[in-house]
Formats: C-alpha cells, sequence, structure tokens
C-alpha cells in the first residue's frame, strides 16, 4: 500500500514519461543503428549531470510554493566554479577546493533564501537580481576567460568510467537523487516540505516553519548547484564564468515535465528523475542519430506544454466534482 | 414602465419577495420569506448572525438563486442569474466592506462597468468627467477627488463614492448591509446625508437597509423585518421600533435543547484543580480588539460569542501566537506565557481548530493519513525520521475517536464529506495531547448530526480537564456547551455570563450592545 502518495495521476506521471522515454527510445533505434546499444546508452547519461542536479534543486524549490522559483542556480554553478578554479590555480589541492565549491554554492543559496523567505521578497525577482549578480561577479574575476589550472587526476571524477557506467553519474547523480527521494519520502523534512507547498497558512498553523523550510530550499538548490560545478569542472577540465547559464531553464523544464506543479505541494523525485531521462534521450539520442537540433529544441517545447496539459487535466479530474462524490460514497460504505 | 405620476396616491410596489427558500446541504437557510418594499420606502432587515439576511441579500444581488418561490421586481417576475443581471435591472449593494477597485481613481470606479462611450466607441473621458463632478459635489464631497486613487481614500469616503455610483448606474433599489459598521460617528452622519440626497433626487429609489444600530434604524426606517433561524419573525412599523420588541422577536422560539440536555448538567471533572487555567489579561491587538480579560480554567468549556466583525477570532488566533497583540499578557496556571508563532504555542500544550476549514486546516492534495497526523508527526518522528506504522496507528485512534467513514487512509482529504474533514482537523490535535483547545467555529458547515459527535467529544474532553474555549457566531451551539459565556463586541468584551444568566436574551442584547446595565463589565476573577 502506497504510504503517502495520494496523486494518483502524479505516479502516473511516472509511468507516462517512462512510455515516452522507451517510445522516443524505439524511434531513435530505428534512425539509428548506433543507438541501441548498452555501452551507448549508458555513456549519454553523463549528459544528464549537470541538468539533474539543477533540476532536482529546482523541483524543491518549486515544491514548496509561495511562487518560488531559482534563476540563478546557473549563475552559482558559474561562480562556485570559477572560485575554486582559481583557488587551484593558487596552489589550493583540488579535493579541498572542490568541497570549498560546493561551500560557496550553499552560502549563495542560503542569500537567496534569507531574501526571499525571511525578508518576504518576490522569488522571480529576487533570482533574476542575484544571477545577473553572480554573473557578473564571475565575469569580473576571470575577466571573462576560461580557467583550467585542474591536474589531470581531477579528471578520474568527470570524464572517468566504472566499467560502461560514467563516474560523475554513479558517485554524484544516482546517490544525491536517492538521498533527495529518501529526504521527500521518509523524513519529517519532506512530509513537512509538501505541507508546505499546498497550503502555508494550514501549515503555519499546524506548528511548521515555513520561513525557516523555504529558507532551506534554496540553501539546497545553491549546495546542489555547487557540486554541479566541481562535476563540470572536472568533465570539461575548464571553469567557464558562463557555464551554468544555459541550464537554469533546463531545470525548469526537466521541474516541470515531471509533474511539479507551478504551484507548489504537487511533483516528486522520481517524476524529475523520469523527466531528466526523455530529455537526455531527447538532446543526445538526437545527435547520435544525427538529428537537426533545432528539431530537439522544438520536440522539447511541445513535449514541455504537453506536460504542463497533463498536469491540468490531472488535476481537474482529480477534484472533479463528480469524482469527489464518488469517492466521498465509497468512503461513507 | 412606470406610471408614477398617475398613481402616486398608492405607493408602486418596487419589490415583492414571495416564499424564497434556500437550502445549504440539510441546512435551510431561508425558509420561505415573504417581504415588500415599495418604491420610495426603506425597509430595516434586522437578524442575528445567520438568521438569514445575508443569503437574503445574495439573491437580491443575483449572486446566488433561490430554490424555491420566487421575485417580483419592477413588475418582471423571476430572478438573476448573475450579479450582473441584478445591476443592470437596478439593484446596487453596499457592503460593509466596500468592493472597490482600489488601484483605480475615483472617477473609474464611478463607471466601472458602464463607461460612457464616443461616438466612435472610445471612452468620452470629458463628459464623464463632467457629470462626475457634477454628482460629487451633490453628495458634499470635493470635486477634486475623482482623480485620486480610491485605495487612498476613508472607507467612509469610499461609501460615499459608492453611493453616488448608485446615481450613474439608475439604480431603483439600493441595499446597504451595514454600512456603518466600520465607520466613526462623523462618516456615519456623512453617510446619513449622502442617503438623504440621494432619495431627494430619485424618490422612487427604494432602500434595505441592514443594521443592528437601532438608533440609526429610528427616524429613518418607514418598517423594519426581523429575521429569525431564515423566516420572518415580524414586520414592525416605525412607531413599533423598541428594543424590547425586536429583542423578543429576534429569540422567542428559541430549542436550546433540542438535541441535548442542557447546561449545567454534565458531570465536572472529579479534580478540576488537575487542569491548566489560562488568563488573557488587558489583551490589545489593533485594529481587531482592545483590552481583553478573561480567564480559562481546567474542565470548563467557555464560549466566545460575538457578531461578524466582533474581533472574536482574532482573540483566539493571538492565543496561538498567529497574531501579535500589541499589549496585555498572556499566562499559564500564573506563569508568563509568551507564544511567538504557532509552534511555541503547540509546545506550551495548546490546540487550535481554525475558523476556515479550506484555507487554514486541509491540506487539499496530501492523503488523510497526513491530514490526521500533521500536527502530531514531530512527536511522532525520531530524529527526523517519520515511522509510518505509528503514524498509522495514530491516525487509526483518530478515526476510531470520531468516527470518521473512509475506505482508504491514502486517498486525498479531498474525497471526505465536509464533516469527515472535519472530524479529522480536530482529530489531528489529539495525538500532541494538548491541555488548552481553542476551537474557532468547530461546527461550521457540518450536518446536524456530525455537530452532535462533535459537541459531545467537546463535552468529554472537558470532563477529562482540558481548557476549552469555543468561538462561535452560533448561538444555539453556546447555549448548548457553555459553562461560562462570553461576549464580544465591537472589538471589545461585552461581558461574561454564568449559569441561570445565559439566556437567549441577554446575549443578544450585549452582542447588539442594546444592554448598558451593570453586566456590561467583566466580573474581576
Amino acid at each position: 500500500m502506497k504510504k503517502y502518495a495520494v496523486k494518483n495521476w502524479a505516479s502516473n506521471r511516472v509511468v507516462w514519461l517512462v512510455i515516452l522515454a522507451l517510445g522516443l527510445a524505439s524511434i531513435l533505434s530505428v534512425m539509428s543503428p548506433y543507438f541501441l546499444n548498452l555501452t551507448n546508452l549508458l555513456s549519454i547519461t553523463q549528459f544528464s549531470v549537470i541538468v539533474g542536479l539543477l533540476g532536482l534543486g529546482q523541483t524543491l524549490v518549486i515544491l514548496g510554493g509561495g511562487g518560488g522559483i531559482d534563476l540563478s542556480s546557473g549563475a552559482i554553478l558559474s561562480l562556485s566554479g570559477v572560485i575554486m578554479a582559481l583557488a587551484v590555480a593558487h596552489g589550493l589541492n583540488f579535493v579541498v577546493a572542490s568541497v570549498m565549491a560546493a561551500g560557496i554554492g550553499l552560502a549563495l543559496g542560503c542569500l537567496n533564501g534569507l531574501l526571499i523567505a525571511y525578508q518576504r521578497l518576490p522569488a522571480l525577482i529576487v533570482t533574476l537580481g542575484t544571477q545577473y549578480l553572480f554573473g557578473s561577479i564571475a565575469l569580473g574575476i576571470t575577466n571573462g576567460t576560461p580557467l583550467s589550472p585542474f591536474p589531470a587526476s581531477f579528471a578520474d571524477l568527470g570524464q572517468g568510467f566504472l566499467g560502461p557506467i560514467p563516474n560523475q553519474v554513479l558517485f554524484v547523480l544516482v546517490p544525491i537523487a536517492i538521498i533527495l527521494w529518501v529526504i521527500m519520502r521518509k523524513t519529517l523534512y519532506g512530509q513537512q516540505l509538501y505541507a508546505v507547498g499546498t497550503n502555508s497558512v494550514a501549515a503555519r498553523l499546524v506548528g511548521i516553519s515555513v520561513v525557516r523550510m523555504r529558507w532551506s530550499l534554496y540553501a539546497i538548490n545553491g549546495l546542489l548547484a555547487g557540486v554541479a560545478a566541481v562535476v563540470m569542472s572536472s568533465w570539461l577540465n575548464t571553469a567557464s564564468p558562463t557555464a551554468g547559464s544555459p541550464y537554469v531553464l533546463e531545470s525548469i523544464t526537466v521541474a516541470v515535465l515531471g509533474g511539479t506543479s507551478i504551484f507548489g505541494g504537487e511533483g516528486s523525485i522520481g517524476g524529475t528523475i523520469m523527466a531528466i531521462v526523455v530529455v537526455t534521450i531527447l538532446e543526445s539520442g538526437f545527435q547520435l542519430a544525427n538529428i537537426n537540433s533545432v528539431i530537439q529544441l522544438g520536440t522539447l517545447g511541445l513535449l514541455l506544454i504537453l506536460s504542463v496539459m497533463v498536469n491540468e487535466r490531472g488535476r481537474m479530474n482529480a477534484l472533479s466534482p463528480t469524482r469527489l462524490t464518488r469517492m466521498r460514497r465509497d468512503h461513507e460504505q | 414602465m412606470l406610471d408614477q405620476g398617475t398613481g402616486s396616491e398608492r405607493p408602486h410596489r418596487l419589490l415583492d419577495v414571495n416564499h424564497i427558500s434556500k437550502w445549504y446541504g440539510a441546512t435551510c437557510a431561508l425558509d420561505a420569506v415573504t417581504l415588500q418594499v415599495a418604491s420610495g420606502e426603506v425597509l430595516g432587515v434586522v437578524g442575528e448572525n445567520g438568521a438569514g439576511k445575508s443569503t437574503l441579500m445574495r439573491i437580491l444581488a443575483g449572486v446566488e438563486k433561490p430554490d424555491a418561490g420566487d421575485l417580483i421586481f419592477n413588475e418582471h417576475s423571476g430572478y438573476w442569474s448573475n450579479p450582473e443581471e441584478a445591476r443592470r435591472a437596478g439593484v446596487s449593494i453596499l457592503y460593509q466592506e466596500p468592493k472597490i477597485y482600489p488601484k483605480l481613481t475615483v472617477l473609474e470606479n464611478l463607471y466601472a462597468g458602464s463607461m460612457v462611450r464616443s461616438r466612435w466607441g472610445l471612452l468620452d473621458w470629458p463628459s464623464m468627467q463632467k457629470a462626475a463632478q457634477v454628482s460629487v459635489r451633490a453628495f458634499g464631497l470635493d470635486p477634486a477627488v475623482i482623480g485620486q486613487r480610491m485605495g487612498s481614500l476613508s472607507i467612509g469616503t469610499q461609501q460615499m463614492v459608492l453611493i453616488t455610483r448608485a446615481v450613474h448606474t439608475d439604480c431603483r433599489l439600493l441595499i446597504l448591509d451595514e454600512p456603518t459598521a466600520i465607520l466613526s460617528h462623523d462618516e456615519s452622519q456623512r453617510l446619513f446625508q449622502a442617503i438623504h440626497t440621494l432619495r431627494n433626487k430619485n424618490p422612487d429609489i427604494g432602500i434595505i437597509y441592514i443594521s443592528h444600530r437601532l438608533r440609526e434604524l429610528m427616524g429613518f426606517v418607514h418598517r423594519a423585518v426581523v429575521l429569525k433561524d431564515g423566516r420572518v419573525a415580524g414586520l414592525l412599523s416605525a412607531d413599533e421600533l423598541q428594543e424590547d420588541r425586536i429583542v423578543q422577536l429576534m429569540t422567542g422560539r428559541l430549542e436550546v435543547s433540542r438535541f441535548t440536555k442542557p447546561h449545567g448538567k454534565r458531570d465536572h471533572p472529579q479534580d478540576a484543580s488537575a487542569g491548566v487555567s489560562l488568563t488573557v489579561d488587558q489583551l490589545t491587538c489593533h485594529p481587531f480588539y482592545e483590552k481583553i480579560t478573561f480567564m480559562l480554567r481546567g474542565g470548563q468549556i467557555t464560549c466566545l460569542y460575538g457578531l461578524v466583525g466582533s474581533g472574536r477570532s482574532e482573540v483566539a488566533l493571538t492565543v496561538f501566537g498567529g497574531l501579535q497583540a500589541q499589549s496585555g499578557t498572556l499566562r499559564i496556571n500564573d506563569q508568563k506565557l509568551v507564544v511567538k508563532n504557532p509552534r511555541q504555542a503547540i509546545q506550551q500544550g495548546i490546540a487550535y481548530v481554525p475558523e476556515d476549514r479550506n484555507q487554514q486546516a486541509i491540506f487539499p492534495t496530501l492523503s488523510i493519513l497526513y491530514n490526521s497526523i500533521s500536527a502530531a508527526e514531530p512527536s511522532l518522528s525520531v530524529h527526523g525520521w517519520v515511522r509510518p506504522a505509528i503514524e498509522r496507528q495514530s491516525a487509526q485512534n483518530i478515526q476510531q475517536r470520531f468516527r470518521v467513514k473512509l475506505s482508504n487512509f491514502a486517498d486525498s482529504i479531498m474525497t471526505l464529506s465536509g464533516g469527515n474533514q472535519q472530524k479529522i482537523v480536530f482529530g489531528r490535535w489529539m495525538s500532541t495531547h494538548p491541555q488548552i483547545l481553542l476551537l474557532d467555529e468547530p461546527t461550521r458547515g457540518v450536518d446536524v448530526e456530525v455537530k452532535e459527535e462533535i459537541h459531545e467529544t467537546i463535552r468529554l474532553l472537558a470532563q477529562q480537564g482540558l481548557t476549552i474555549l469555543v468561538v462561535t457566531s452560533d448561538l444555539p451551539e453556546a447555549l448548548n456547551l457553555a459553562d461560562e459565556l462570553l461576549v464580544m463586541r465591537q472589538g471589545h468584551l461585552e461581558g461574561r455570563l454564568v449559569g441561570d444568566q445565559m439566556t437567549e436574551e441577554r446575549v443578544i442584547r450585549m452582542a447588539l450592545g442594546y444592554s448598558a446595565e451593570a453586566e456590561g463589565h467583566v466580573v474581576d476573577h
């Protein structure tokens, strides 16, 4: 028996995304003889890590409700990355520098949360502002040029494989996804996150600190962006002051495609993970099948709109008067 | 259309309300209400909370449809299917809190929905401006006001603007729903002046005036209807308008003990001192209430009664930490209590069932299980890890104790009926083991059977020694439950009644402010 999930249609969402992923995969395997090959498939998962980390963080922020969104996570990634590179260039050990990068991400996320949760400023504006701010600091301290001071052993994380599986997937994305999934399903924090997202007034009146909860979401998102900076630097062997910017809108895309309601309170880690799979197949798979990237983006746009339609339809059906009446009758029997 | 000129001896009938009935679920809000308003007449409407005043007005304004009966307005029979239709037919309604567009100018507010257009279909601002200036001046306002933002004006001035608006919309029936309830004395005077101006300009206009202030009714209305339990309890002519007569009609046949034994016979706990006491001392929170002092005792049910806007709910919310008082103190058993937020209140053993279930209590997308244990979850978890088996056990206890009918705890709370939702919202506090229970309208929107079950639970909890405050606007409920009854009016504690003092008449007098007797002040403990 399901313990907490009530959203039949949201778990349907995961099923729907699995079907979509299989559909895309079968189309691609017809179009490209190279696609349906386990080594290839596992190898393209390396393109899912950055968008995955930012997408999971974005999912939490949006789930918390109250118009929550973080447009600055890409800029946090860039800034933590270049500071880390500068530190390594000045002789800091790369392991220590990696921890520092994650810490910088966390601190920048805390700043967002402070402004949004404690000062009650709108998230859209605050993170738009900090996006520019963090981005310009990153450009300023590097004079706009990418930095590559990393030792060869640092590349193991981003470029190495354990068997056929990329290290960054096995040692970063998968463990983080599992940890978040456990937090959401098994901890008080996760349960209270859903409560805050779905009705913050009621949440406050059962003793949940809504302000602290929302603040912590931006902090976690910042931390994940910092981790993403480490992975990206290792993967590309370079820290660029604009590295993160393309990933912001993609992180919102996977969150929404994964079934996260933009109004908060609805969504799941599983849904976002499946959305990451779909987006990765679309981007890397299409490339592998030699399909024009213009079509990729158009298809992604269509999928996004379609997924919102499914979301809304699901919500309507779940709360339709006829369905509720029927279920009320079932309860009374 | 009207032949007002010829038959001037016999007043033209503007509105006939014929046997209008309205049900909400099993509750009858209006029971075959019949009344008339002649053109040029001012009809007063008086009634307690839930007597059916607002329902009647909503039907007249086209917001709701009656279930039976019909309206004849201006010789047209039927009812309106939406507020716009009512407005076009000439019905204007002025609520207690003005419904305005705060960001738009007074001019735009005056013409909202009925803008004057030029030949080319564009808005004709110059002529609107000219007409507005004339009419605003006629109502004693400075013509310069029309350029100001509506939201920047005082509520009194906003009301005046809305009355001016009634002239522009060719109003035939003006409904005033307690317009002076939140106005100062001067503002009220200006409002009455404006209504007089309106009647002079348009002698055929009919006015329905809802108010509890007898002095306003006297000398202003031609007749007054007293509503009681959704029925017309009486019709008073201008010279019959007396406090005693109104109170008599408003009380009359109250069936206090229809469902339960009368108050006072409940078994009191063996050891009353076992429970905690809560003292509220000179608590003030502008603009809601001022200098509220009372004491709750263990094992006792205290009811806090008041009309809408009396500040009753805000007092309870303050004790729970949801609202911060400007001055005054709270004490539990003579120990000072400081609650900055609900979490601290819960830690102090206080529980709170809010007034508005949907907005303040329900987590609509979450399961019945989570809704049941949401308040107790921190105490049911270990180091932040939830324990599903224990949570389930706790939810099942609530289900059994409150006899909630449900088939699957994993379903959304929205799949339950209102009564069962309310039981869950109440029940969620049982596993936090509170000592003080604050219940704001604990039986709003539930059927009679559930209401009785909830009352039974409240009595049982009092017997176990809990300290209970029930905030209610339902007088039979208050009389039914209370060991002690507090009455609030306009932010002040009007009085405290115990035992045989708790009569319907006395409570209504206090709530309306008709009692100037010695009981008008709280007895010190």
